[in-house]
């Protein structure tokens, strides 16, 4: 309720009984993609890029309703897919779930009632998690089954994650920190993404610095369940300005849509020294970061 | 009725003399109750050349004032607590009216009466920022005196003073007196850079002071006062050198006028008193901020203030009862301008080389030589309270309570701009330059920050009278309200430049500017006795202090400057206060001492780099001492008289940072003066630290090098002083 608040959230109330009114909280849950995969079709895929989810939670009844625009299924482009009467809660670790075997179904304005079964929608309420400090930047993931043949895996991006940061040096001396923010977004044009850090901390001592990692190739496995990014070597850069001094190579990262993200890269410190650095973060450990600050 | 200290008393403790009886609102209960207080009179005041509340440090015990920078500093310590930005923890009545600013409390205040220290917090009855004591000084009234008073004074250093007052009666029921003062200074210490004195200073202060009395039970005090000061540099010098060596202009600048109203009716068992006062500052500080011949930056904070207080209280006595309560509620308004400009070295080295160094390759170098952060704030604040207090006399007994109730909000409005660009060379692997990009750094960030306090301020006293003295116990609770630390938006401008350049970590302002109330438990016990009837009398009392969340002064580590707040975990303090006198029953020798002893640390505090738990706090001192013999002999010439008196005072040793790893040791600083004079004139000859002892009053860190300024040298003098009484 009082994320609700803070968010702005729009709250109703609804009832046919004139005597008891149910809290309704509605939210947007923009900026997702979501990969499509045709099961009866070699699992081929296809990419939906403007998908954004309006969810509504009735914390009365414990029910949530989802709408979901921007999706194309197959050569059905629906305007938007409404799905009700999902049972909904929150769990110890803080994420939202909404799951239905199968939920029920609204019929669209052109007449079309799609089928939806195990559908499955995880989001997570965060504020201040640096560099959007301020602001409100909810993870999301979901997926579901359209008419039993198309498999829909989705998530919202730029990924947003913290949690440790650990590298080590050639002597085995390791450096770890809870510090670093990590921002991953995914140009699904040029199927590049762009990994930025901000306070960037790899030694001790190391000034804290927001290190932009650019041009990363991308791919999209397992129907939408794991991303992978992957290059050999990068110069990074901080603020403008391109550092070759620490140029960065054997980067490996992979990303699970609701989960997290394992990060690995070496960085050639002032071309003396390399650093292997990983990172094994999650949507949740973003406290420990902005203590950190 | 409720009388000041007349003039011409010597004895610590206040006599009362049935004159012209001026009510002044004075917020103390009926009796006085057992409060560890140092009073000072009139002769004594102008014998020891008390002329500002500075005056008073080590005088009083565990008091400490050093005079650094410029009147704007009023770092007062008391017992361990203390400030050297923004809150005070001591609060400060001039004639009843409070002043809420630090900032205005050094001005030289012309006739003062007499001066009390109430030690220990007084949050009950002064509330916000009276957690380490209460300090009240008045100045002497047309009810108490009439007739001409002048005093011109010639000393060391060019250092000049004169002052002409005149208490007038134009009719039966109407008293007013009109005081100017004037002083002036060379400064003691020079500018190695420029051959120029620093901290010289031309200062005046006008006070006018109206009573009127239509009847023996009302009273009508009008008190204005207007203060200008203009001051030159800050004598700070590098701890390398030894030398005060800067190139850019330092000055602080300062006009204030204050005005207090007090309207009190006295019925047969109450007083009822109101106090108005508003107040308006208008200064403007400039500092070469880096304090060195080199170009680094300068900063300059220009502020206008206006601020409205009311107090509405009550007492009266009953039998064995006796109360005090009332209201209080102020308003202050601040606007304040903060430029930071940076000039080339300090674009070099703080900026250009922290990216170069790291990035050769790809060199960077700002456009324009000259690089502005620019900063105004508004920040309203206002606050009540409701405060009571009562007393029960018991037999020998005195138990004695009180409760406050304080609420505060303030706010921040803030405006950060900066307007400039920086190019990105590549060097190539010929070593030619060519530029990669240029990028511009726009800043224009506005914000509101708000913050609201609330506090239940309660104080426990018991006492036990006996004809051999008092013995009491008190329990306190004090309070230091929480706000903005306006000085810190340079350092929050200046990180957001570098973060901008990817250069720094990213962090929310409101946690690095606002700072959280202090607060904390005070238990106290003592004894004070007066004997032979008031020739021989002392103190001694014992405190603890527990201070939760204390506002600390600390300078953010690395190659920048100003200063940041934080709340410090926890802090104690422990200690004890003596104070004694004895004069001889012919009234030729007079002796006082007076010794405070202090143990502050920290308890728990750390500052994500380093634990100080168990360090000192510093800036506090460990030891103060005061000691004053004086001899008065009646000589064969006319109605002469000669008074000689030798005096020392004494603090530390004093620790300059949390680590404990720089610190003034103890000093004493001796001085005398010979006084000729007769029932209208008076020739004093005087010095000040004749042993020209050297010590420091302060030591601070910038840009990783360190400062400290010098205690006041050597410093003698004349001082005439006529007075032409018409009564």
């Amino acid at each position: 309720m009082l994320i609700a608040a803070v968010l702005g959230i729009s709250m109703t109330s609804c009832n046919s009984d004139s005597d008891v009114k149910d809290t309704v909280t509605t939210q947007s849950l923009s900026s997702c993609y979501a990969v499509v995969s045709d099961l009866e079709n070699g699992g081929k895929t296809s990419l939906c890029t403007s998908v954004v989810i309006k969810l509504t939670l009735n914390w009365t009844t414990g029910r949530a309703e989802a709408g979901i625009t921007g999706l194309v299924i197959g050569n059905q482009t629906y305007p938007q897919i409404v799905m009700k009467d999902i049972p909904w809660g929150f769990g110890d670790d803080n994420w939202g779930s909404a799951i239905s075997a199968t939920p029920t179904m609204e019929t669209s304005a052109s007449g079309i009632t799609p089928a939806v079964t195990s559908f499955n929608l995880r989001w997570i309420d965060r504020m201040d998690f640096a560099p959007f400090v301020g602001t409100y930047d909810p993870g999301c993931s979901f997926s579901f089954i359209i008419d039993g043949r198309y498999h829909v895996i989705g998530s919202r991006q730029p990924f947003v994650f913290a949690g440790e940061t650990t590298s080590s040096d050639p002597e085995g001396k390791t450096f770890s920190t809870l510090i670093p923010v990590y921002s991953v977004g995914l140009d699904f044009k040029t199927n590049k993404a762009i990994i930025a850090i901000t306070n960037a901390q790899f030694v001790e001592g190391m000034p804290h610095m927001t290190m932009r990692f650019t041009d990363i190739p991308f791919e999209i496995k397992d129907g939408g369940s794991r991303i992978v990014l992957e290059t050999n070597s990068l110069i990074p850069s901080v603020g403008e300005s391109p550092q070759p001094n620490f140029p960065i190579s054997d980067l490996r990262a992979t990303i699970t849509p609701g989960a997290g993200m394992t990060l690995h890269f070496v960085c050639d410190y002032r071309k003396e020294k390399k650093y292997q650095v990983n990172a094994n973060v999650d949507y949740t450990n973003y406290k420990d970061a902005i203590a950190g600050i | 009725m409720y009388a000041q200290a007349a003039v011409g008393s010597d004895t610590v403790a206040a006599r009362h003399q049935l004159r012209e009886i001026e009510v002044l609102g004075v917020k103390q209960m009926p009796q006085s109750g057992p409060i560890p207080v140092t009073r000072l009179g009139g002769a004594e005041i102008r014998r020891l050349g008390i002329d500002a509340l500075k005056d008073l440090g080590d005088i009083v015990p565990n008091l400490y004032t050093p005079s650094y920078g410029s009147r704007m500093t009023s770092s007062i310590y008391m017992r361990g607590l203390g400030s050297r930005i923004d809150q005070a923890v001591v609060g400060l009545n001039i004639d009843g009216v409070p002043y809420l600013n630090k900032d205005a409390f050094d001005f030289d205040i012309p006739d003062i009466a007499s001066a009390e220290v109430l030690r220990g917090a007084q949050s009950v009855l002064n509330g916000r920022n009276a957690m380490a004591g209460q300090i009240n000084i008045y100045t002497l009234s047309p009810l108490n005196y009439r007739g001409w008073r002048f005093m011109a004074e010639y000393g060391r250093y060019n250092s000049i003073k004169a002052s002409a007052a005149g208490y007038f009666r134009p009719a039966a029921t109407l008293f007013t007196s009109l005081s100017a003062y004037y002083t002036h200074s060379d400064g003691f210490w020079k500018n190695e850079y420029n051959g120029r004195r620093t901290a010289a200073e031309n200062a005046g202060t006008l006070r006018w002071k109206t009573v009127f009395k239509p009847s023996g039970a009302h009273s009508i005090t009008n008190t204005f006062a207007a203060s200008i000061t203009r001051q030159s540099g800050y004598p700070y010098a590098s701890t390398q050198t030894g030398k005060v060596a800067y190139n850019d202009t330092c000055f602080y600048r300062r006009n204030f006028i204050s005005d207090g109203l007090t309207v009190a009716w006295a019925g047969k068992r109450v007083v009822v008193t109101s106090l108005t006062s508003v107040q308006y500052l208008d200064d403007n500080m400039t500092l070469d901020q880096d304090f060195t011949p080199a170009d680094y930056f300068t900063l300059t904070q220009r502020r206008h203030e206006f601020t409205f207080t009311e107090d509405l209280f009550t007492k009266g006595r009953r039998g064995r009862y006796s109360w005090l309560g009332g209201v209080f509620g102020f308003y202050r308004h601040t606007r304040m301008w903060a430029p930071v400009t940076f000039y080339d070295t300090g674009l070099k080295q703080l900026i250009e080389y922290r990216c170069n160094e790291m990035n050769p390759t790809y060199p960077i170098s700002w456009d324009k030589r000259e690089f502005l952060l620019d900063s105004d704030f508004t920040t309203p604040t206002g606050g009540f309270a409701l405060y009571h207090q009562s007393r029960y006399d018991l037999g020998d007994f005195t138990f004695e309570a009180g409760l406050r109730w304080d609420i505060e909000k303030t706010s921040c409005n803030y405006h950060s701009v900066a307007d400039a660009s920086y190019t990105i060379w590549h060097v190539t692997d010929g070593g030619d330059r060519e530029i990669y990009k240029q990028v511009p750094v726009d800043i224009d960030d506005r914000g509101k920050l708000s913050q609201t306090f609330s506090e239940l301020l309660p104080k426990l006293v018991i006492s036990y009278n006996r004809p051999f003295g008092q013995v009491y116990a008190s329990f306190t609770k004090g309070y230091k309200s929480g706000g903005f630390n306006s000085q810190m938006f340079s350092d929050v401008l200046q990180q957001r430049v570098m973060e901008l350049m990817g250069l720094s970590m990213s962090y929310k302002v409101e946690d690095i500017v606002t700072y959280r109330p202090e607060w904390s438990w005070n238990y106290e016990i003592g004894f004070k006795t007066s004997q032979l009837g008031g020739r021989l009398g002392g103190e001694v009392n014992a405190f603890y202090i527990d201070c939760r969340d204390q506002q600390l002064t600390v300078f953010p580590p690395g190659m920048v400057t100003g200063r940041i707040m934080t709340n410090a975990g926890r802090t104690r303090s422990f200690g004890a206060e003596m104070s004694a006198r004895y004069s001889t029953p012919d009234g030729r020798w007079a002796f006082k001492a007076s010794y405070g002893y202090t143990n502050a640390t920290f308890r728990d505090y750390n500052n994500g780099k380093a634990d100080f738990r168990g360090k000192r706090v510093p800036y506090a001192p460990e030891h103060t001492l005061f000691a004053s013999v004086l001899w008065r002999t009646p000589l064969t010439i006319g109605s002469l008289h000669a008074d000689v008196n030798l005096t020392a005072r004494g603090a530390g040793d004093i620790m300059w940072n949390e680590e404990n790893t720089a610190s003034q040791p103890f000093y004493i600083l001796p001085g005398f003066n010979i006084t000729l004079r007769n029932d209208h004139v008076s020739l004093k000859l005087w010095a000040e630290n004749f042993t020209d002892t050297r010590y420091d009053t302060f030591y601070f860190m910038s840009m990783g090098r360190s400062f400290t300024q010098r205690g006041n040298p050597l410093t003698f003098g004349a001082t005439i002083r006529m007075n032409i009484n018409n009564d």
